[in-house]
Parts: structure tokens; C-alpha cells; sequence
């Protein structure tokens, strides 16, 4: 991985210090989290919460073009150290807990890096998604979770601009190289969108649409299907008798659970859940999380949220991801009770920022 | 530190150095209310609403009133000169004043001394009114139609008798009822002295008038017999009335048997001709080698192998896809193969191969061998054709002069007034009066009621609909120019709309958006601007000249020298013919293998190296579909489907095809541009929920794309139909003509006859309006006309809009 942030950080002695926090992985800072007494109340607190939305080369050029004392910007032992050096750009390693060690990969990401043009998104991503687990994506708005899910079916070959170095493996087997079947991984992975789009059809083709794709003609399969997708999806009582109504005039919160059910019809094997219960009432949520317990031992999920609550009750795997790299990665017990990184305990507890 | 920061606001917060927060007093100047610019704008847009309404409006009322019995007037003018005036009958078409010379000034001031002009004859300004009265009779008349000032009327009257007859030939004709008459021609016992003359009264009530026109056999002799019924106008009418029915039945027999029975035994006739001619260009070409050898073999054996190796493979490809059918997934339904798709692809592969042995068996390239006894055959049989239908000419021929003759008996005299003068059967007969069959509808609209004029009203309209035109098309219907026009449009659209999406599709769906495709879309942009009557040039010159001639008379490439090439003898110009098809054919495979090579890896950007060879790549392409183009131009010995009607052109004249084929490239801009915008306007995150479903590019065009933009195409296809039934300028050169002698669909096999020429509403408007000899007489029929065109675009407009909201409330639909 090339390191553009080389020319641009500005002193030598800044460089050692981040270079002492990043070779330990498991760096505890000396002093407990706490407001930090030298820290200034205007200036980092900005820079803290707009970055994020910016692109993820922007903290560099954005530390570059106001260089503040050394001093200021890298407290050596701030609770926010860590994350300095993720705005930075610097290569290090992501705290990754040993127990994903003894967790058999159905997907392996492979120093994964994308750029959107010129823009990078994702930085070097290493992680291995266990096996027929649920897997929880969390991090702040725009640190590239959906960029990461839409990488595994490889959705972002439709951006033109989108290039990617590194690779994945799906069980074993390369999804980047140059003679895959894009098709059928796609196949193989069902995905539920962060916004719903129901396609301009009625709700029962919307439901078998993937076998529909597949040639399937046979009428009680399909309808079989149907059903089944819909229950699961916590629909069925309210659109049994409107099938055959266009799936454009349902309700937004319908139409989410509508694609949600197109996503397992075709019960794939990996299935990706970009947010899928943002617009859903806490009663459909509960039915749909209810749902992904239920197939959690059968196939593997991996769920982006950003609800707390929610990725503690379903996910056995939690990721924290931030500004386009992976963070921490463990169960999600440990993850929500006693994390590796305190700036994951923050984020967790919504003490973030 | 700014003063927009929020913490500002707060009041709990210190302020910085900033100073006081203070409410800026505002106001708003007169050029930010809204005021202005909505009487301006509204102002715009009811100067266009009267513009349009306007139209309609003018329309409407011109279209409508046309056939709207007005009264007939009987008018005396005043004598001049100790002359009595002029009587005649007439309608009042229109009324205006005019500014009189001196004379006439010093006339009407002299009348307006005496008390002697009429209240009317004058307008407030003191100018003469004039009338423009539709007189009629042609037969007597220079004019038709005739101005008469006001003050020069002595007297008007409106006679209930009094009728206008609308006739198959020769316009209108105004006159009284006076008698009903048959003229028989008989035989009566001789001698020609014998026969009486003329009786008062015959049997019937008739007066008769006999003449001697011949010798009979046996001493009897041909006498010429003139019944008359005379009587009072109504009697006479009632009379006429009884008749006509059974006189215009005649009349349709006659028209059908000349029509469709003779226009059989011609088609008939033409065919055996085409045999003849057919055997003769096969024997002559049987001379001089014909497409035999390379070319025959060659083509006849390309085509198998392509033909079957297609078949073969899809069906193949088809047949294991389907066996085997879908992965298992772990709790998912057991895959279950397809049988019944397995069974069609199966029957597919063995029709596709049959074809294939079959085309080869028969070879259709190879010269037939035809010697001069098969051709003697031909002709013999042909001969033997042509003497039946012959015959049958004949026959049909006494048929008709037997119709004719009984429909040559009933007449019926309608007078003028004064003159005396009446309707004669033809001009170079004055004294004979005109057949009852003549007379397409009489009408007496002075004495008639509401309902009465209403029944003629619908009955013109009747007529004017589903009719075919008479008198230079000055009457009679519009149904040929309406059914040509409907036709027009139909195939148009069907030319239009595959092609326009289609081209659309790849532009934005496939091919990759830069320099090229902005410089095609700015091309087809600039398209939608040229002058229309340049698309008809293009159309003239491209279509009916170039590709026209190319279907009736093939290549014109003859046989040359004799060459031999790998041990096969053949001419020069098929060997280099083979040469190139060869490289075209390496060529493509270039094109498709560099194509191929130049496809950048998911995920990568393109090289520069595959860059350069996707440039060669498309070049290759473009310099293949010109090739192809050039190669089928030249084809050896390829001499036109319709070379036994040569010199007589079939699709190297004005048509159908090459109307709508012309009008398409004109209205293709407009199918493009909607189609594209649609297509673009489709979501991306519905193509990606497809795409995620592991649909392929065209599934998700196919099931996603195309049913979404389907209600922005269906918008395009409007447009495009609108304008192209509404042009006129291209069909002038490439299809339209005044006056087509048959339907572009009919009973006759194919049916469907594109290569005729056709009436369209458009020209039909211009040329009635513009070009006929007796533009009074045309202005009706020009306002219904247009009415006619603004329907019919209003009523195809109106179909598709309807199947567009149907689709736009199917795809479209939205929640919040
Ligand atoms: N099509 C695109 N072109 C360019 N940049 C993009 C594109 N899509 C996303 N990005 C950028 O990539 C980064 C990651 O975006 P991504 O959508 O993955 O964030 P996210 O983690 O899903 O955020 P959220 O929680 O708000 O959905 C963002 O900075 C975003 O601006
Ligand atoms: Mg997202």
C-alpha cells in the first residue's frame, strides 16, 4: 500500500509519535477516558465531526492546509489517538480478536482497497467473515460500510469510475479475478439496499424475481416461494391479498420489507443487509431481526446498522469501521462489553466524537 | 470567528469579540414580488391558449358547416336594357362589400334616389354588397360559381321544389323536377310508316315519343321509345325518389364488376405475363452460366453451415443450461430439470437442422437449368391462361352492357329555371336528359325540416368518410387518403419505434459514454432540425433510386472473364466477390477478438494499450458494416426480385416503404432522445436490486429498464406519430400522389402491397386546396379535410397517451 500522507505530514517528531501508537496494536492509553485539560474547545472538536463526511483523503489535506502545534494535533495520550491516525492515513494493523481465529471463513478480504476515481473509500481491508454467523458492520455515516457489502456481490462494477486492488475470497474462491462468473456470485449472495427499490412490477413478481431470472416457471414453486419469503419477512398478513398489486403503491416501510423478502426467495448462501431495518417500526424490526436469528446457524449474514442495540441482539461478529478502514473486529459481546480500543467503547456507548 | 456560528445565538454562550447581535431591518423592492411576473407569464400563456383555441375553433367551424344543407334561392335579376333579367337557382356560399367603379356608383346613387334599393343591397358605409351564389350546372355555365351585387337582384324566392342534385360527374346541378322518362329501344311490326309517333298519353299516363332508328328482322323495324311522366314537382320527385335506389344499385354493379372483376382478370393477365417473362430471363441466363458453380454452391453451402451451426449450438447451449438448472441451496427446492424446455430446444435443433439439409437439397442460388422446351411449356400454358381469361373478359364486358343498357332507359329531367334547360346525360347531348343513376342525392333543403337536413348532413359525412373521391376530388369521400394516411403512421411507427429504442438502448446502456457517443447524440440532435423536405430528397434519391432499383433489378454485376481459383472454375467478379466476403468475415472476427482484448478487467481501469485497441476495435466494426454493405451491393449475378416487370418500376417508385422508411429517419431523432432520457431517468438503485439478484444486463434491461421507460418511449412514439402523419413536404417526393388507384392493403395476394404509391391527408389538403382547377369548389372539401387530419392525429394521439398513463400508473407509482 502507497502512503500519499508521507510528504504531507509535517514534522518529523509527529511522525515517530504516531509511528510509536500504531505498532501497537493494543495500545492502551495511560490515562483513562476523559475530557483532556489541554485540549482547545473549538478546534479539534470541529475537525472531529466534520471530517468524517469528507472524503477519506480529506483529513490529510485538511490537516495539511491548517497545520496546528504538533502538539495539538496528536496528544500522546488523548482517548482520540487512535482515530488522529486513521485521519491521517497511516498503515496499522486493526484490532482483531482472537476469537475470529477459530471461526471457520466463508469470506476472506484480502488487503481490499477501492477507489471511487481518485478518491479512495477503503483502505487495505483484512478481515474473514465467519462462516454461517451474523456479522455486524458498524462505524459513523460514510466510513464505507455500504461501499464494503456492495464489494462482496461486486455491485460497484457498475460505477464506472470504481477500481479495486486486493482481492476477496468467497469459500475459497477468488471473486476479483479476471474469468469469474459475476452472475453467479451475485446468485449466491442476496442483498437488502440501504434505500428500498422495489421494481416496477407487481409484489408477487418483486418476490420471485430471482427465480424468475433463473427460468423458474413452475407456479406452485413460485408461489411457495413467495409465501415463504414473506413471512419471513414479516409481510405476508398485510399484502397476502394484493400479490398481484403493482409494489410501487405500498407504504415505504412495506417496500423495504418487500425487497428484504426478493433478497431470500432465491435463499442464497451469503446474505448482505444494507440497514434493512431503518425504515421499519419496531415491531417489523423485531420480526425481521427475529428472522435473521432464525437463518443465522443456515447461512451467513452480514448486516450494516446503525443501531447499537440492534447489532448487539443479532449479530454473533461485530466490525467497527471507520473512515475506510477497519477498526476493530470480534465477537460482539466482547465488542460492546469489553473492546480492545477504548475509541470503539466510545463509539459503542455513543460517547463518539 | 463568524457570526453565523450558532453559538452566537445562544445567549448562555460569552460572545466573542463580535459585537451585539442585531435584527437586520429587511425589505423587499417591487422586482422580488411576484406580481409582474405572473400577469407576464400568465399573460404569454393566454396569448398561446387563444392561439390554439383559435385553430380549433376555425376548424371546427369550417369542418362542420361545410355539409349543412343550406336553402336554395331562386333569383331574378333586373333587366338591362329593356332585356329581361337573368333567373337562376343558387346557394349562397359568401357575402361581402366592395368598393364599385364610377359607373356603378352613379347607378346605385341613381337607384338610391329613386327609392328603388333594397335595405341589404348597401353596408353602412355605403359600399355595394355583393353575394357569391354556387350555381351549378357546369354543363351550360363557364362558371360555377357567380357574384351577383345585391342591388342587381330583383327578386329571391325560396321554391320548396326547387333541388340540388350532387352527381357522380359534372358537379352540381340546380333545377325543378319536371319529368321522369324511359327510353326503350324495341322492335315493332313494320312497316316504319306504321309506327305512330307520338301518343298523348300511353297506358301508364306516360306521353310517347317514337322514333325509327333501324330495320329489324323480318320486316319489324327498331324503334326508339320515349316515355315521359309529367307532372307537378312533388309527383315528379316522388317519382325520381321510387327510382333511385334500384338506379344506384346499377350503378355499384357496374362498378364492382368493372372493378374487381376486370381488376381480376388484369391481375390475372399481368401474371401470366411475369411467367412468360420469368421462363425467358431463367433460359437466358441457363445460357450464359447463370449464378451456378462458386457462387451457387458457395452460398447455398455458407448458409447451411451458418444456419445449422447456430441452431446447433443455441439449442445445445440451451439443453445443458436447462439440465442443469439451478444449483441446490441448502434448504431450497431440489433442482428439478426442465423437461419440457429440454423437449422444445430438442424439436428446435431437429426443425433447425431440417431447414438446413432441406435449403441445401434445394439450393435455392444454384441456376435453375432450363432449356427452351420448358419455356415453350411456359408459354404454351400461359397462352392457354390467357385465352380463358380472355373470355371471361368478354363475358364480364356483356355483363356490364347489359347493366348498362337497363340503366340507360331510366332518366329524369330536372329543369332550370327560365331557360328551360335540364341536366343532359352527357355534354355532347343536350337534349337527352341524364340517367337517374347520375344522381348520387337529391335534396330540396328549402322545404325541409331539422330533422330532414340532419339526415343529409350525416349522410355526407357518411359519404365523405367512407368514400372514394370523385371529380378531381373536389367531392365525393376521403376514405382511400384517410386509410393511407392511418397506414402511413402504423408502419411508420412500427419502422421507427424498434429501431429508435433500440439505437437508444445501446447508446446508453452499452457503449461507453465519451467523445463519440456526445458527437452521435449532437448528430442526432442536428438530425431533428433539418428541413424536412430535405429527408424527402434523401428519401428520393436513397430509397426509391438507389435501394429501389437494387430490389427490382438486382447488382447489374454481370459474368466476366473465367478464372479458376483452388481448382474451381468461376467469372472474375465472383472469385473477387468471395475474396471479399472472406475478408470481411476476418475482418469481424478481428473486430469481436480485439473487442474482447480491449474489455478492461472488473475492477481495473483500461489500459491505454487496450484503450488504443478498443479505437482499432470499433474501427474494424464500422469498416465491416461498410464492407458487408458494399459486398451485398455487388452481389454477382443477383438480378432484382422483380426483374420480369422491368422496365415498369415496383419498388423503385413512390411507395409506402420508402414513405415511412423516410419518415422514420425523420422522426427517429425525437424516438431517441425520449427513449434515452427514460432510460436514464430509470434509478439506479433499481438496476442495482436487479443486478444484486444476480440478473444478467439484459435481464435487467429487459424486465427492469425497458417496462420502467416504457412510458417515456410510448412519449417518443407519440411524437413521432403526430409529426409524421402531419408531414407533407418528403411525401410529395417519395410517396404521395393525388389519386392512387388502389389501397396499400386489399384482397390480392401479398395483401399487403408496400410498394404502391398512397393518398395521405396532408398532400390530399394541398392538393385539393392548391391545385385543383376549381379552387371554390375545393374550399369545403379542404376544411374537412383538415378537420379529418386534426382527428385523426388527435385520435392516434390519444391512444397512445391513454396506454401511457396505463403504464405510467403501472411502473410508476411512488409511496412516501
Ligand atoms: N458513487 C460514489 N462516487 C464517489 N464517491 C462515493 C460514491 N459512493 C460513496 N462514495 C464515498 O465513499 C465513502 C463511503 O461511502 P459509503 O456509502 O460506503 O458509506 P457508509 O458507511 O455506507 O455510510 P452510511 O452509514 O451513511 O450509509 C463516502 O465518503 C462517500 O462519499
Ligand atoms: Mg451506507
Amino acid at each position: 500500500m502507497s502512503l500519499e500522507s508521507t510528504e504531507q505530514v509535517d514534522t518529523f517528531q509527529a511522525r515517530r509519535e504516531i509511528d510509536r501508537l500504531i505498532v501497537h496494536p493494543n495500545f492502551v492509553p495511560p490515562t483513562p477516558a476523559t475530557e483532556h485539560p489541554t485540549m482547545p474547545t473549538d478546534q479539534p472538536k470541529q475537525t472531529a465531526s466534520a471530517e468524517p463526511a469528507a472524503a477519506p483523503a480529506g483529513g490529510l489535506t485538511a490537516g495539511a492546509a491548517q497545520p496546528p502545534a504538533a502538539g495539538l494535533l496528536y496528544p500522546r495520550t488523548g482517548p482520540t489517538d487512535f482515530l488522529e491516525c486513521v485521519r491521517l492515513g497511516h498503515p496499522y494493523p486493526p484490532a482483531v480478536h482472537a476469537a475470529l481465529g477459530r471461526e471457520k471463513p466463508l469470506l476472506e478480504v484480502q488487503d481490499f482497497s477501492l477507489f471511487y476515481g481518485q478518491s479512495r473509500a477503503l483502505y487495505s481491508i483484512n478481515m474473514s467473515i465467519p462462516n454461517k454467523k451474523v456479522t455486524a458492520m458498524i462505524g459513523p455515516s460514510g466510513c464505507g460500510k455500504s461501499t464494503l457489502l456492495r464489494s462482496i456481490n461486486r455491485l460497484n462494477d457498475l460505477i464506472d469510475s470504481v477500481s479495486v486492488t486486493g482481492d476477496m475470497l468467497l469459500s475459497g474462491r477468488s471473486v476479483y479475478a479476471p474469468n469469474v462468473d459475476v452472475i453467479d456470485i451475485r446468485k449466491r449472495i442476496g442483498m437488502v439496499f440501504q434505500k428500498s427499490n422495489p421494481f416496477p412490477m407487481s409484489i408477487f413478481e418483486n418476490v420471485v424475481y430471482s427465480l424468475r431470472i433463473d427460468g423458474e416457471r413452475r407456479k406452485g414453486v413460485l408461489e411457495q416461494t413467495c409465501e415463504k419469503a414473506l413471512r419471513a419477512a414479516a409481510l405476508w398478513n398485510e399484502v397476502k391479498d394484493r400479490l398481484k398489486e403493482s409494489a410501487l403503491g405500498l407504504s415505504g416501510g412495506q417496500q423495504q420489507r418487500i425487497c428484504i423478502a426478493r433478497a431470500i426467495a432465491a435463499e442464497p448462501e451469503v446474505l448482505l443487509m444494507d440497514e434493512p431495518c431503518s425504515a421499519l417500526d419496531p415491531i417489523a424490526t423485531l420480526k425481521v431481526e427475529e428472522f435473521i436469528r432464525e437463518i443465522a446457524g443456515r447461512i451467513t449474514v452480514v448486516i450494516v446498522t446503525h443501531n447499537m442495540q440492534q447489532a448487539a441482539r443479532v449479530s454473533d461478529y461485530t466490525a467497527f469501521m471507520y473512515l475506510g478502514r477497519l477498526v476493530e473486529f470480534g465477537p460482539t459481546a466482547d465488542i460492546f462489553q469489553k473492546p480492545k480500543l477504548p475509541e470503539t467503547e466510545q463509539y459503542v456507548t455513543g460517547r463518539f466524537g | 470567528m463568524t457570526t453565523g456560528m450558532p453559538g452566537n445565538l445562544d445567549p448562555a454562550v460569552p460572545q466573542a469579540a463580535g459585537g451585539k447581535w442585531n435584527a437586520r431591518s429587511r425589505s423587499t423592492p417591487l422586482a422580488a414580488r411576484g406580481e409582474p411576473m405572473v400577469w407576464l407569464t400568465g399573460g404569454a400563456l393566454a396569448v398561446c391558449a387563444i392561439m390554439v383555441v383559435g385553430l380549433l375553433a376555425i376548424v371546427l367551424f369550417g369542418g362542420l358547416r361545410t355539409f349543412w344543407p343550406r336553402p336554395i334561392e331562386l333569383v331574378k335579376l333586373v333587366g338591362v336594357g329593356g332585356k329581361p333579367g337573368e333567373v337562376f337557382l343558387g346557394t349562397v356560399v359568401r357575402t361581402d362589400s366592395y368598393t364599385p367603379d364610377p359607373t356603378e356608383r352613379a347607378r346605385i346613387k341613381a337607384l338610391a334616389q329613386a327609392g328603388a334599393l333594397a335595405p341589404d343591397a348597401v353596408d353602412s358605409d355605403g359600399l355595394p354588397i355583393r353575394r357569391l351564389y354556387r350555381v351549378g350546372n357546369k354543363e351550360f355555365r363557364e362558371q360555377p360559381f357567380k357574384w351577383v351585387p345585391v342591388y342587381q337582384i330583383a327578386s329571391t324566392s325560396l321554391e320548396p321544389s326547387a333541388t340540388l342534385l350532387e352527381r357522380r360527374a359534372w358537379g352540381v346541378w340546380h333545377g325543378f323536377p319536371t319529368a321522369t322518362v324511359q327510353i326503350v329501344e324495341k322492335e315493332v311490326p313494320g312497316p316504319a310508316s306504321a309506327v305512330v309517333k307520338a301518343e298523348v298519353a300511353g297506358g301508364d299516363g306516360a306521353r310517347v315519343e317514337r322514333e325509327v332508328v333501324g330495320e329489324g328482322a323480318g320486316g319489324r323495324v327498331l324503334v326508339r321509345e320515349k316515355r315521359t311522366w309529367e307532372g307537378t314537382p312533388e309527383v315528379v320527385m316522388q317519382a325520381f325518389l321510387a327510382q333511385h335506389p334500384s338506379a344506384v344499385g346499377r350503378a355499384a354493379e357496374i362498378a364492382r364488376l368493372k372493378e374487381v372483376e376486370i381488376g381480376q382478370i388484369n391481375l390475372g393477365l399481368e401474371a401470366e405475363r411475369l411467367r412468360v417473362r420469368d421462363a425467358e430471363i431463367a433460359l437466358a441466363r441457363s445460357e450464359f452460366g447463370g449464378a451456378d458453380g462458386l457462387l451457387g454452391e458457395g452460398l447455398a453451402g455458407v448458409v447451411v453451415v451458418v444456419a445449422s451451426a447456430t441452431t446447433a449450438l443455441v439449442c445445445i447451449g440451451a439443453l445443458v443450461a436447462r439440465l442443469r438448472a439451478r444449483k441446490p441451496v441448502e434448504q431450497g427446492f431440489l433442482p428439478e430439470p426442465d423437461r419440457r424446455g429440454a423437449l422444445i430446444n430438442a424439436l428446435l435443433l431437429t426443425v433447425g437442422l431440417g431447414l438446413g439439409l432441406l435449403a441445401y437439397a434445394e439450393n435455392p442460388w444454384a441456376a435453375r437449368k432450363v432449356t427452351a422446351q420448358d419455356v415453350q411449356a411456359v408459354r404454351a400454358s400461359a397462352e392457354q391462361e390467357i385465352a380463358r381469361l380472355n373470355g371471361r373478359y368478354r363475358e364480364v364486358q356483356r355483363e356490364i352492357a347489359q347493366v348498362d343498357t337497363l340503366d340507360d332507359q331510366w332518366r329524369v329531367v330536372f329543369t332550370e329555371p327560365s331557360t328551360g334547360r335540364f341536366a343532359p346525360v352527357r355534354q355532347t347531348e343536350p337534349d337527352q336528359p341524364m340517367r337517374i343513376s347520375a344522381v348520387v342525392r337529391a335534396v330540396q333543403p328549402n322545404g325541409m325540416s331539422f330533422l330532414g337536413k340532419l339526415g343529409v348532413y350525416l349522410s355526407r359525412w357518411g359519404e365523405f368518410l367512407f368514400d372514394v373521391p370523385r371529380e378531381a376530388n373536389t367531392e365525393g369521400g376521403i376514405y382511400p387518403v384517410i386509410f393511407g394516411t392511418v397506414a402511413l403512421t402504423i408502419l411508420l411507427s412500427i419502422v421507427v419505434v424498434p429501431l429508435g429504442v433500440i439505437a437508444a438502448l445501446y447508446l446508453r446502456e452499452y457503449a461507453k459514454q465519451g467523445a463519440l457517443t456526445s458527437l452521435i447524440r449532437i448528430a442526432i440532435n442536428n438530425l431533428a432540425g433539418v428541413p424536412s423536405i430535405v429527408f424527402g430528397v434523401f428519401g428520393l434519391g436513397f430509397f426509391v433510386y438507389t435501394v429501389g432499383a437494387f430490389v427490382d433489378t438486382g447488382s447489374g454485376v454481370l459474368p466476366g472473364e473465367r478464372v479458376s481459383l483452388l481448382g474451381v472454375v468461376d467469372t472474375r467478379q465472383v472469385v473477387a466477390w468471395w475474396v471479399g466476403v472472406l475478408l470481411m468475415g476476418g475482418l469481424v472476427v478481428g473486430a469481436v477478438l480485439m473487442g474482447n482484448l480491449a474489455t478492461p478487467v472488473p475492477g481495473k481501469h483500461a489500459t491505454r494499450l487496450q484503450e488504443n485497441v478498443g479505437k482499432i476495435a470499433f474501427g474494424a466494426w464500422c469498416l465491416a458494416s461498410l464492407g458487408s454493405l458494399a459486398l451485398l451491393a455487388y452481389t454477382p449475378y443477383f438480378r432484382g426480385f422483380f426483374e420480369a416487370r422491368a422496365p415498369s418500376p415496383t419498388f423503385a417508385s413512390k411507395g409506402m416503404l420508402w414513405s415511412a422508411a423516410t419518415l422514420a429517419l425523420l422522426t427517429l431523432p425525437v424516438v431517441i432522445v425520449a427513449t434515452e432520457e427514460a432510460i436514464a431517468a430509470v434509478p439506479r438503485t433499481m438496476r442495482e436490486g436487479s443486478y444484486g439478484c444476480g440478473a444478467s444486463k439484459w435481464q435487467t434491461m429487459q424486465r427492469i429498464v425497458l417496462p420502467r421507460a416504457m412510458p417515456g418511449i410510448m412519449t417518443g412514439m407519440i411524437l413521432a406519430m403526430a409529426r409524421g402523419a402531419g408531414e407533407v413536404a418528403p411525401l410529395m417526393l417519395v410517396g404521395a400522389v393525388k389519386l392512387a388507384e388502389s389501397l396499400p392493403v386489399d384482397g390480392n395476394v401479398p395483401f399487403v402491397h408496400l410498394d404502391r404509391p398512397f393518398m395521405h391527408l396532408g398532400f390530399h389538403i394541398y392538393d385539393v386546396g392548391f391545385q385543383s382547377p376549381d379552387s371554390e369548389a375545393a374550399r369545403p372539401v379542404v376544411w374537412c379535410t383538415t378537420l379529418v387530419l386534426i382527428v385523426v392525429v388527435v385520435a392516434l394521439n390519444i391512444t397512445a397517451i391513454r396506454i401511457r398513463s396505463n403504464l405510467r400508473r403501472k411502473f410508476l407509482g411512488e409511496a412516501f
